[in-house]
């Protein structure tokens, strides 16, 4: 029998690269602890309904959903922001309010767009749940994202930050009438879609279709009675052949899709203004400055007000030793994840500049949400280390975990003394391996290879020698007493 | 499978077979069925190295890949949904023979007003998602086609529910939401209270020649074989669209050696009577006919006609060579 085709984007890591990982895993862990993070381990697999319902239409588009023997939908988890959410949810009653959370676990997208179209990934992040303080708390996700490049030895790409509240905010102006408001306010969580709606009212009203005619019937009818007349009319049909929808859905529906069609033009100051927003980027500061005089051409209160509350965040942002200058205020930022409320932000991958290496911002709502506990501020940030780890720097002298090989000098020497001697080693914490039936050159040149630093050689009578093969230190004639503190001095040389 | 006779595989009742029937009749080569036990083979006169297989539609593209037959006619809603399911070496070799066409459409209840589009669609599954916590079930017999196109627009949340039976009653019936289905006319959607969105065809479909993709099933002679048969279904496709023009001039004709063409027209012969007169031969596409018919009036002719013909070969076909370059051959 063939073997099975390797399933695209799961791959096998082994050998220098495997060892790389987890050092690049371990240093991750030390550092989210340093700033006072503790682990999470949220399940692997999840009821799919979290996700469909939460996460936005990048994750949803990618992800792993099946339905198991009872029937029950579950997924493969495809980011751990939301698990570990649920996770601070489900804990006792008498939790504290506030959990410091961080994970380092396998995530998987089908095909997707980052990582060479990786589907199982190791996700690695952390999450601030229940801190009042958010704008130190953003601060500070930002800052171990950061330390978390550049710890690695990993130069980070731009920093890019924004709010989903900037455009929001901007389209609640009293220069807009109250229906293309709606319109734009339904369209401003995605700064695409906000472009795409201003290109719409531009392009006056389109050739029309059945949908643009209905929507036009629609629009025309009373505000009061809209919904109340659609859905006794659907109610009248063939009630059969609803589906799983009801009236009073599809009226609803046919209500707000007529409204977000914005019939009428937007003033060209108001689209000027808001264009203008959309094609913010600048550093930081100048970009604030930037949104704030825009909110003025706007007579938005609510946008000068967010301004206004990013100053301070800026403040905290460089009391974490980030230098505001370096950091990019891009309004057209989009995440495609839905739960984001607030501040969002990518550091881009600083060779490719296209999938951000990080990525994170703030959920405030969808604690709430998952967890039914009332309005619990979030935020956080997560990466690949798969994609990390590509990035860091090779180690100058190899990566090995082991420390010593162990090898007789010859056939004669029995294997029971070269366990002994491991054995002795593996006592005070030195890890070692045998090469039983190896001879000491092969043993030596493997061991150089795989960038094990020190080669042990047991002779006759148990007279071990104890060579550097990086230090070039020899020592001959140790006992197994003196063999530990023999291959710490190679070791140092 | 060497040396043998080509098998050819064609649907043995249905539409596409009263398609085949016809397209086979046109071509000048009529099928018939072997009398008596062995009623599911037939015999395609003027092709003694061809040996028929009749069978369901849906059971031809895997019988190709089985390597039962070297080449089929089926619908091509069924060769791209078997394709869709990965792993199969058979190949299109012509998409569209003229026949048997029907859309793969998308079919919401009518009683969806606020779904018009497919972009409407996906924000309903949405919808259906948050109000009711389950995915909009969606009836169909073509999955692979229905995940692809769904994937295509975004749509992920959705469960297909194999349907065995009669797809479009499905959501009356409360099986599903909604449907994925052939549609010729839209008359059966109607029926059972569904409607067409508007970029809602997964697929355009008819009747396609579909052949068995190992260079190992096959020899020189069935190619030369298949050849022919395509050479033929093509000549009964282009007399289809093309009609034969003649005009009468009087001698030395529209120009003095005879080769000028007319608005186009390309003169295929020409010949002298005794009475002076000389004739213009040449073939044109339907819609230029009647334009065609004023230009040789213009040009001098002093009578032309227009006929049907039944086959219109053509040299330069490339269905055969592409074939032959997928087969390797």
């Amino acid at each position: 029998m063939s073997p099975e085709p390797p399933i695209a984007g799961i791959a096998d890591v082994s050998g220098a690269e495997a060892v790389r990982a987890e050092q690049v895993a371990a240093s991750l862990r030390g550092l989210f602890q340093r700033y006072g993070f503790t682990p999470v381990v949220p399940p692997i697999l999840e009821s799919a309904v979290p996700f469909l319902d939460r996460s936005g239409e990048d994750i949803r588009r990618h992800m792993y959903i099946f339905t198991d023997p009872s029937g029950r939908e579950l997924c493969l988890r495809p980011e751990l922001t939301i698990p570990t959410v649920a996770l601070y949810g489900r804990r006792a009653p008498d939790a504290p309010e506030e959990l410091r959370a961080y994970y380092v676990g396998p995530a998987f997208r089908y095909a997707a767009p980052v990582d060479g179209g990786a589907r199982q990934l190791t996700h690695a992040g952390i999450e601030v749940l229940g801190a009042a303080d958010t704008e130190l708390a953003d601060a500070e996700v930002l800052a171990v994202a950061q330390a978390s490049l550049v710890e690695h030895g990993v130069r980070p790409g731009r920093l890019v930050v924004s709010d989903i509240g900037f455009l929001q905010a901007a389209v609640q102006t009293d220069l807009l009438s109250d229906r293309s408001r709606a319109a734009l306010a339904r369209a401003a969580g995605d700064p695409d879609d906000l472009a795409a709606a201003l290109d719409l009212a531009a392009a006056g009203p389109a050739e029309p279709d059945e949908g643009s005619e209905l929507d036009e019937l629609v629009a025309q009818l009373p505000d009061s009675m809209r919904a109340e007349l659609l859905d006794r009319i659907i109610g009248g049909l063939e009630p059969e052949s609803l589906g799983i929808r009801t009236a009073g859905e599809i009226a609803a529906r046919l209500v707000s899709r007529s409204a977000a069609r914005p019939v009428e033009p937007v003033p060209s100051s108001v689209d000027a203004a808001l264009r203008a927003l959309l094609a913010v980027e600048l550093p930081l500061t100048e970009g604030l400055d930037r949104v704030g005089a825009l909110a003025d051409d706007l007579a938005s209160p609510a946008l000068a007000a967010l301004v206004a509350s990013w100053r301070r965040r800026v403040e905290m942002i460089a009391a974490y030793g980030i230098d505001p200058a370096v950091v990019t205020l891009r309004l057209g930022l989009r995440r495609g994840i839905d739960y984001y409320t607030s501040f969002i932000f990518e550091i881009e991958d600083p060779e490719t500049g296209d999938d951000p290496l990080c990525a994170g911002g703030r959920y405030d709502e969808l604690v709430g949400r998952l967890t039914g506990r009332g309005s619990v501020p979030g935020v956080g940030f997560g990466l690949a280390v798969e994609h990390l780890v590509r990035l860091v720097p090779p180690a100058a002298d190899g990566v090995s975990t082991v420390v010593a090989v162990v090898v007789g000098e010859d056939a004669s020497i029995p294997a029971v003394t070269c366990v002994a001697v491991a054995s002795a080693l593996r006592a005070v914490g030195l890890a070692c391996r045998l090469a039983v039936g190896s001879s000491p050159a092969d043993a030596g040149a493997a061991a150089g290879a795989d960038g094990v630093p020190v080669l042990v050689t047991v002779g006759a009578q148990s007279s071990l020698s104890v060579v550097g093969l990086r230090s070039g230190v020899a020592i001959e004639s140790v006992t197994i007493d003196g063999v530990a503190e023999a291959v710490r001095e190679a070791l140092d040389g | 499978m060497a040396d043998g006779p080509l098998i050819l595989c064609l649907p043995s009742k249905g539409s596409l077979s009263d398609g085949v029937i016809r397209l086979f009749e046109q071509c000048l080569i009529p099928m018939r069925r072997t009398r008596g036990v062995r009623s599911y083979e037939a015999h395609v006169e003027g092709f003694d190295d061809v040996h028929v297989l009749l069978a369901r539609a849906t059971d031809i593209p895997s019988m190709l890949d089985a390597e039962q037959a070297h080449v089929g006619i089926t619908g091509l809603d069924l060769v791209e949904e078997h394709l869709g399911e990965g792993a199969s070496p058979i190949h299109v070799v012509m998409p569209d023979i003229g026949f048997g066409r029907a859309d793969l459409v998308v079919g919401v209840p009518r009683t969806w007003l606020d779904v018009t589009t497919v972009e409407d669609l996906v924000a309903v599954a949405e919808d259906v998602r948050h109000l009711h916590q389950r995915s909009i079930r969606v009836a169909t017999k073509f999955p692979n086609l229905t995940r692809d196109f769904f994937r295509r627009h975004g749509l992920t949340d959705y469960r297909i529910v194999e349907s065995l039976g009669a797809t479009e009653g499905a959501p009356r019936g409360g099986h599903a939401d909604l449907i994925v289905d052939l549609s010729s006319t839209g008359t059966t959607l109607e029926a059972n209270g569904l409607k067409q969105i508007s970029g809602g065809t997964v697929l355009r479909s008819q009747a396609s020649l579909v052949g068995a993709g190992r260079p190992s099933m096959w020899t020189p002679a069935q190619l030369a074989t298949l050849g022919r048969l395509i050479m033929l279904i093509e000549a009964s496709l282009t007399a289809r669209r093309q009609r034969v023009v003649r005009g009468l001039f009087p001698a030395p004709g529209p120009s003095a050696d005879g080769r000028v063409a007319v608005d186009g027209l390309c003169v295929e012969s020409t010949w002298s009577d005794a009475g002076g007169l000389v004739q213009v031969l040449g073939r044109a596409e339907v819609g230029r006919v009647p334009a065609l018919l004023s230009a040789l009036l213009d040009a001098g002719s002093v009578a032309s006609s227009v006929d049907e013909p039944g086959l219109l070969v053509s040299a330069g076909s490339r269905a055969l060579p592409r074939f032959r370059t997928h087969l390797g051959m």
